[in-house]
């Protein structure tokens, strides 16, 4: 895979979580950002913000996993 | 066979361990009976490095990689966390 292509199927994984996954997990996968900064960006608790981050970030194995099992 | 004590953390709970796990967020009590469980769980313990290799490919996408409708999204949520702090 390209690097440009995988970049769209990440982007493509991303579409599927809901709005509030997508954000913890793309402010703290992607931008980087501490818990602290994301709860304060989001306006969101500590324990919201794990939840959130444990949820997308499942999702986004479970879509990896199928994806790579489609591949073998 | 060993019989399974009340304090051995079965799969499900363990998965659901994964992410306190890996942001530090466990009791040391908790993490050890976490890693006591991946010590003899090859299926949790693939769980744990697949959730390592999605992080990381997350984190392969730059900022400027996001679509322009998630961009939007994320300059709007920035909009409003500095209108609040003033």
């Amino acid at each position: 895979m390209q690097a440009g292509e995988l970049a769209d199927r990440i982007q493509a994984w991303m579409d599927e979580l809901p709005a509030r996954q997508r954000q913890v997990v793309i402010l703290r996968d992607v931008e980087e950002m501490s818990s602290e900064e994301v709860c304060a960006v989001l306006a969101i608790s500590d324990a919201n913000q794990r939840v959130l981050l444990h949820r997308g970030r499942s999702r986004l194995r479970q879509l990896f996993e199928d994806e790579f099992r489609e591949v073998r | 066979m060993r019989l399974l004590r009340v304090r051995d953390l079965v799969c499900q709970q363990a998965v659901e361990l994964v992410t306190d796990y890996l942001e530090g967020r466990l009791s040391r009590s908790v993490r050890r009976r976490f890693e006591t469980h991946l010590a003899d769980c090859p299926h949790c313990t693939e769980y744990l490095a697949q959730m390592r290799a999605t992080i990381s490919l997350t984190g392969r996408l730059a900022p400027e990689d996001l679509s322009p409708p998630m961009r939007d999204e994320f300059v709007e949520l920035y909009r409003r966390w500095k209108s609040e702090q003033q």
